[in-house]
């Protein structure tokens, strides 16, 4: 069976290069093909990895503890249970390091001439820097820092612009707090920071605890929210799990329920490079069927002695399947491999942002970086296999059709 | 025992109103070791008759029988393994796999038969030696001449060790010098390995080196007669 085998590849192997042109065409369309589906989906794919990426360092944190109600309700007096001991029972979980516990509240922006609305966060600035990425995002001025200097706050470029504050200008913060009274204060942008996603930009502030706690008169041991990094993005939900255990009360969520948009766009990006090069395998496939009625028309009087001579015609069959799928092997291989060269070549990063304005708005970068999970590449080899087959199995089938002495009179 | 034998055999085709009796009631007996010839003009039905001997092709009645096997029981799949086994056939041109050396071309019914690879390249060289064409094992087909191919299809059909050999037309495509070539090679395998060989014609010339001659014409033997040693 083996040795059969072994003879079949070797001798469709040999009958692919009898018309080298045509199927060079054909390996070349193959490798064009795989290669553009590749290489564009895994700009979707890092595109969006960038994004969750993004949105999970900058903005949620892998993990949240909360009040029970209170993402629903926002209601500032659905507080948690805060404490040393707590925050360090957190810090002790292998595999976190970063807590930062936050205040967080709905509150009106307004300066001389505009307001909007916004949400504090009131953080510690040293745990939210070891725990967000947010400090580093700071592209004009300062992160709050430990100094006793008071009502500061850093703001986002979005913000800053409808706001049209700069740094050192002013803005009122007003709130509600515990009690339901309305409070507020004037704090002096220290900071603008920038990410990609001017959506959050826009709605996010950050002053220290401490200044919220004077104002709004809360204290140290009520908090609203929890926000935790983890160092392994693989080890989530067992880290998750832990700290649901030991805050059985709150409600504690991973990052991918926070943001499902983001969850969901990481799970789609998957699926991304299969859509992509299924579509293209299926209109190469087309043209690879067209090539094959050719060659299988062209060989009527060979297959007609060859079944004359004693090989059978389900051997004949897999002689011309195997044809095909050397073709759309060496030209998936190929695409493969040139897909995987540029992707390498471009992982500095391709700067689009003087053609695709559009992205930052949408929370894109403009940066695009190629990414490709490397166990995917199986499955699309077996794609280019199963498409060489079935290219072929119309072809082979007209092949066959005839009595030997049929094909044998044709030249 | 006869290798080869046909009763009332008829393949008639159908053209619209006429029919065209290609071969038309022909019994036939062939012993081992014979060297006979199907002569015709062209149209007379030689390679319709040779196909049907071959199971290449299907009578519309009669029978066809191989040893004593009935080609008209055989399946499909029966047929080409009956064939691969006990038949050699030599077509009038471009017989040999255009991408395989003749080597590998004389060793591929062996391959297909299971042998193994050394006991193809022994047989493959040792008839390619005996067709005369010794140093030209690992030529493709279209280093070959035309003659050259022949041969090398007449070392390709006996190499399953078939039971007999059947050549439609192999000179049709030759030269006189190639053509007496290849006739001589054949008569020396005939002669040495005892294999018997039915071959068609119209040539004059080949004819008279055949022992057995049988004349067809419309589908109908005319004529069939064994030569006298003396006339050879
Ligand atoms: N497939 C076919 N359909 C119709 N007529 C055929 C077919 N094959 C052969 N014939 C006819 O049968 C007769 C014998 O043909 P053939 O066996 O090829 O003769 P030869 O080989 O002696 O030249 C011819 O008249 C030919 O036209
Ligand atoms: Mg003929």
């Amino acid at each position: 069976m083996k040795k059969k085998i072994s003879q079949l590849i070797s001798i469709s192997w040999r009958n692919i290069w009898r018309n080298k042109v045509r199927s060079g065409v054909v390996i070349a369309a193959v490798a064009i093909g795989m290669f553009a589906a590749i290489y564009a989906s895994a700009l979707a794919t890092g595109m969006i990895k960038d994004k969750v990426k993004e949105g999970v360092e900058v903005e949620t944190s892998f993990i949240q503890i909360h009040a029970q109600q209170f993402r629903e309700d926002l209601d500032p007096s659905l507080t948690m249970h805060w404490s040393d001991q707590r925050q360090k029972s957190l810090f002790d979980i292998d595999g976190v390091d970063g807590v930062s516990p936050r205040y967080k509240m709905t509150a009106m922006a307004s300066t001389a001439e505009t307001g909007r609305g916004v949400e504090v966060l009131a953080v510690d600035p040293v745990l939210e820097s070891n725990t967000t990425t947010i400090a580093s995002m700071v592209s004009d001025g300062t992160w709050l820092d430990g100094s006793k200097k008071r009502n500061r706050i850093v703001i986002g470029k979005k913000l800053a612009e409808k706001l049209k504050v700069r740094l050192k200008s002013k803005v009122i913060l007003s709130f509600q707090n515990q009690k339901g009274d309305i409070v507020g204060a004037a704090f002096r942008v220290v900071g603008i920071y920038n990410t990609t996603d001017s959506r959050f930009e826009e709605q996010f502030v950050y002053v220290k605890d401490l200044d919220i706690r004077r104002i709004a008169s809360l204290d140290a041991n009520n908090i609203h929210e929890v926000a935790i990094h983890i160092d392994n993005p693989e080890k989530l939900d067992e880290i998750s799990s832990e700290v649901t255990q030991l805050f059985a009360k709150e409600e504690v969520l991973t990052w991918k329920k926070i943001s499902p948009e983001l969850g969901y766009s990481m799970e789609v990006s998957s699926f991304y490079m299969l859509i992509f090069v299924i579509v293209v395998l299926i209109s190469l496939g087309f043209g690879i069927v067209n090539t094959m009625m050719m060659v299988v028309l062209e060989r009527v009087r060979e297959f007609g002695i060859l079944m004359a001579i004693g090989m059978q015609r389900a051997k004949i069959f897999w002689m011309v399947i195997l044809e095909s799928v050397w073709l759309c092997l060496i030209g998936g291989v190929t695409g493969i491999v040139l897909s995987l060269v540029a992707i390498l070549a471009s992982q500095d990063g391709i700067d689009i942002s003087s053609k695709a304005e559009g992205f930052e708005a949408m929370g894109y970068s403009t940066i695009l970086r190629p990414y490709i999970d490397i166990s995917e590449l199986g499955l699309i080899v077996v794609l280019v296999i199963l498409t060489g087959i079935f290219a072929a199995i119309v072809p082979a089938k007209k092949a066959l059709k005839n009595n030997p002495c049929e094909s044998i009179r044709t030249i | 025992m006869s290798v080869i034998e046909t009763k009332e055999l008829y393949k008639i085709y159908h053209d619209g109103e006429s029919e065209i009796r290609a071969v038309d009631g022909v019994n036939i007996s062939i012993t081992k070791g014979e060297f006979t010839a199907i002569v015709g003009p062209s149209g007379s039905g030689k390679t319709t008759l040779l196909n049907l001997i071959g199971g290449l092709d299907y009578p519309t009645k009669g029978e066809v029988l191989v040893k004593d096997n009935d080609l008209g029981k055989m399946s499909d799949k029966e047929r080409i393994y009956f064939r691969l086994n006990h038949i050699g056939f030599v077509f009038q041109a471009y017989n040999l796999i255009p991408v395989l050396s003749a080597e590998e071309n004389v060793g591929f019914v062996m391959e297909l038969q299971g042998k193994s690879a050394k006991e193809r390249h022994q047989r493959a060289v040792s008839l390619l030696k005996e067709v005369g064409l010794e140093g030209r094992e690992n030529n493709r087909p279209s280093k070959l001449s035309g003659g050259q191919q022949q041969r090398v299809a007449v070392a390709r059909a006996l190499a399953s060790k078939p039971s007999f050999v059947l050549a439609d037309e192999p000179t049709a495509n030759l030269d006189s010098h190639a053509t007496s070539s290849l006739l001589s090679t054949m008569e020396k395998l005939n002669e040495k390995e005892g294999m018997t060989f039915v071959f068609s014609t119209h040539d004059p010339r080949v004819m008279k080196r055949a022992r057995r001659i049988i004349e067809i014409e419309d589908g109908k033997i005319i004529r069939d007669y064994t030569k006298e040693v003396e006339d050879q």
